[in-house]
């Protein structure tokens, strides 16, 4: 048997009623089924068992998980509680006393419970936020109301019973009234104490993002002065990084073609030090053909970040349709002459234009004095399936 | 041209304006104390004198779209040459639109979609003012636009005067929708 812990305790998940069978077989080492076996045998013996059980629950502690709210705990132990003492009640007064005492005794104590529950110490008072919270409030009341007045009614019968009720709800409804106030005013500092928490969170985030980030470049910059191309290497992927954090938070899974594009053209920068200018419209999602535009994309990129010169930015423009999708990339270096290149070479011919050729696209490469431009286009078919990549 | 005075923030800039009523109005999509929006609503009273360029670091579709539907007639980002700058300056100063790549793929964005046949002429573009928007938003000066499609300059401009005009006074079901979907409005 394995050493046991100092103190036995109920164990809140996997417990049926209190947790103590759950606990009781933790502590002992005994099997569960077992435990609740022998509850289950001594309560048949003139309830023994009930007792033990109730014995224990009352001595043994609750095992405290962050997840488990303290007060359900008490509201079972009501809701128990009351059917036991329902249950006790047939056995001692008969089958005569189920309507009179026994359910009422239940019923009462089930709405007790779930009220408790709602509204006990351990519970949020956040009554928007639950869509079953006002359900299980009203089931709650009609629970207690309805055990309460059946109690009172065979007690004293049904006229003295409506009178006490009226009175009774007269005093209970003055009292609400009273409280009102009150209890909105607390509600309401609930709501604008969550509101300061959320602000406070955001603040934090964005003191981390401008700590970590925009300070960092800043000292950097700092050190590096003396490198005008470092200089504003760093400037410009810090601008990037704290554009896209800004404006499209939504863009860091490379699930679109313009987010794919954006990316490699972020790499580009940075190891070219060039300045590329990316504009889209519409969507497309990536797979296994687009794959082919990208790279296409991509190695035009570099060849523009290669050729042109770091004066003008390298515009990119990306169109999607749903027949179609085209990349333009642009740049306004010194050109070169497409025909002279030698077919055996790499470059522009073989990894642009055949390898989009290869995927059912196209390519076409302009270049003159004052600027290239690469265009490059693929059909989509109808019935593309989104991305598996 | 000459800067006939210049404003630090909404209620400064406002109070500038209606004193000096310049020809162009070069406006910061931020602004302390606000933002262009209650520049371009506190001045509406001066639109047809005095005309609007709207400038910003962020290429925001909020920024770009907000401005131009108040009455700006055209956007700059703050990295643009000098030179484009003047130029732009120049051409609103004309009543001319100045659009940036960022502002002609917004449009395209926009504006795309089949419209039903029987849209008002307002809400589409025609295939001649995609193509304009297409070749801005490809990076293309005007001049090489002209040069592209075979036609003038003034062909250029005018096709953008359009465009500016149906994005401002277009109450298109998509435009919003796409104005919604890009916190906009």
């Amino acid at each position: 048997m394995p050493t046991s812990p100092p103190r036995a305790m109920r164990i809140p998940t996997g417990r049926w009623i209190g947790g103590v069978s759950t606990g009781l077989s933790q502590h002992l080492g005994w099997p569960l089924p077992v435990v609740r076996t022998g509850f289950l045998v001594l309560a048949l013996a003139n309830g023994f068992g009930i007792v033990l059980y109730l014995a224990l629950w009352a001595v043994m502690p609750l095992r405290r998980s962050p997840q488990s709210r303290r007060d359900t705990d008490f509201a079972r132990l009501i809701a128990f509680g009351a059917i036991v003492v329902g249950v006790a009640a047939l056995v001692v007064g008969g089958f005569s006393a189920l309507g009179t005492y026994v359910l009422p005794i239940v019923v009462l104590g089930l709405g007790l419970a779930i009220l408790w529950q709602q509204f006990g110490p351990g519970g949020r008072l956040d009554l928007v936020e639950d869509k079953y919270r006002w359900t299980r409030s009203i089931l709650g009341v009609t629970l207690v109301m309805a055990g309460f007045i059946t109690l009172l009614v065979s007690e004293i019968g049904w006229l003295q019973g409506l009178r006490t009720l009226g009175v009774l709800l007269l005093i209970v409804g003055g009292a609400a009234i009273l409280a009102l106030p009150w209890i909105l005013r607390i509600y309401r500092s609930q709501a604008e104490q969550r509101r300061d928490l959320i602000r406070e969170q955001e603040r934090l985030d964005i003191a981390v993002q401008v700590h970590d980030s925009v300070l960092q470049t800043l000292t950097l910059i700092q050190a590096n002065a003396q490198d005008p191309a470092q200089v504003s290497r760093l400037a410009r992927t810090e601008e990037r990084r704290l554009r896209t954090w800004l404006y499209q938070p939504e863009d860091t899974a490379e699930v679109t073609v313009a987010s794919a594009i954006r990316a490699t053209a972020a790499q580009v920068e940075l190891d070219y030090g060039a300045v590329v200018d990316i504009v889209s419209v519409g969507e497309c999602p990536v797979d296994s053909r687009t794959d082919a535009l990208v790279a296409a994309a991509t190695e035009a990129l570099v060849n523009a970040a290669k050729h042109a010169g770091p004066q003008a930015p390298i515009s990119v423009y990306s169109e999607a349709s749903s027949d179609s999708i085209s990349i333009y990339v642009r740049d306004h270096g010194p050109g070169f002459d497409v025909d002279a290149i030698p077919g055996d070479r790499h470059g522009v011919r073989e990894s642009i234009v055949g390898r989009l050729r290869r995927s059912g696209g196209r390519a076409v490469v302009l270049s003159s004095p004052t600027g290239t431009e690469i265009q490059l286009e693929l059909p989509l078919e109808a019935s593309s399936a989104p991305s598996e990549s | 041209m000459t800067v006939v005075g210049q404003g630090t923030d909404v209620e400064s800039a406002i109070t500038i304006i209606a004193q000096t009523t310049p020809d162009v109005v070069l406006l910061d999509v931020h602004l302390p104390g606000g933002n262009a929006h209650a520049v371009l609503t506190g001045c509406a009273h001066l639109r047809d004198t005095t005309r609007f360029l709207a400038l910003s670091v962020s290429d925001a579709p909020a920024d770009v779209i907000g401005v131009v539907r108040l009455g700006a007639r055209g956007y700059v980002t703050k990295n643009i040459d000098p030179e484009d700058l003047a130029d732009a300056i120049r051409r609103v100063a004309s009543g001319d639109a100045v659009f940036s790549p960022h502002l002609a793929g917004f449009v395209l964005d926009a504006f795309q979609g089949a419209p039903a046949q029987s849209d008002d002429e307002l809400n589409r573009l025609t295939p001649r003012e995609k193509d304009v928007m297409r070749l801005i938003a490809r990076g293309f000066t005007y001049r090489e636009v002209a040069g592209e499609l075979f036609v003038s300059v003034k062909t250029v401009e005018t096709h953008m005067s359009a465009v500016l005009r149906k994005l401002q006074l277009s109450n298109r079901h998509e435009l919003t929708q796409w104005a919604q979907a890009h916190h906009i409005y």
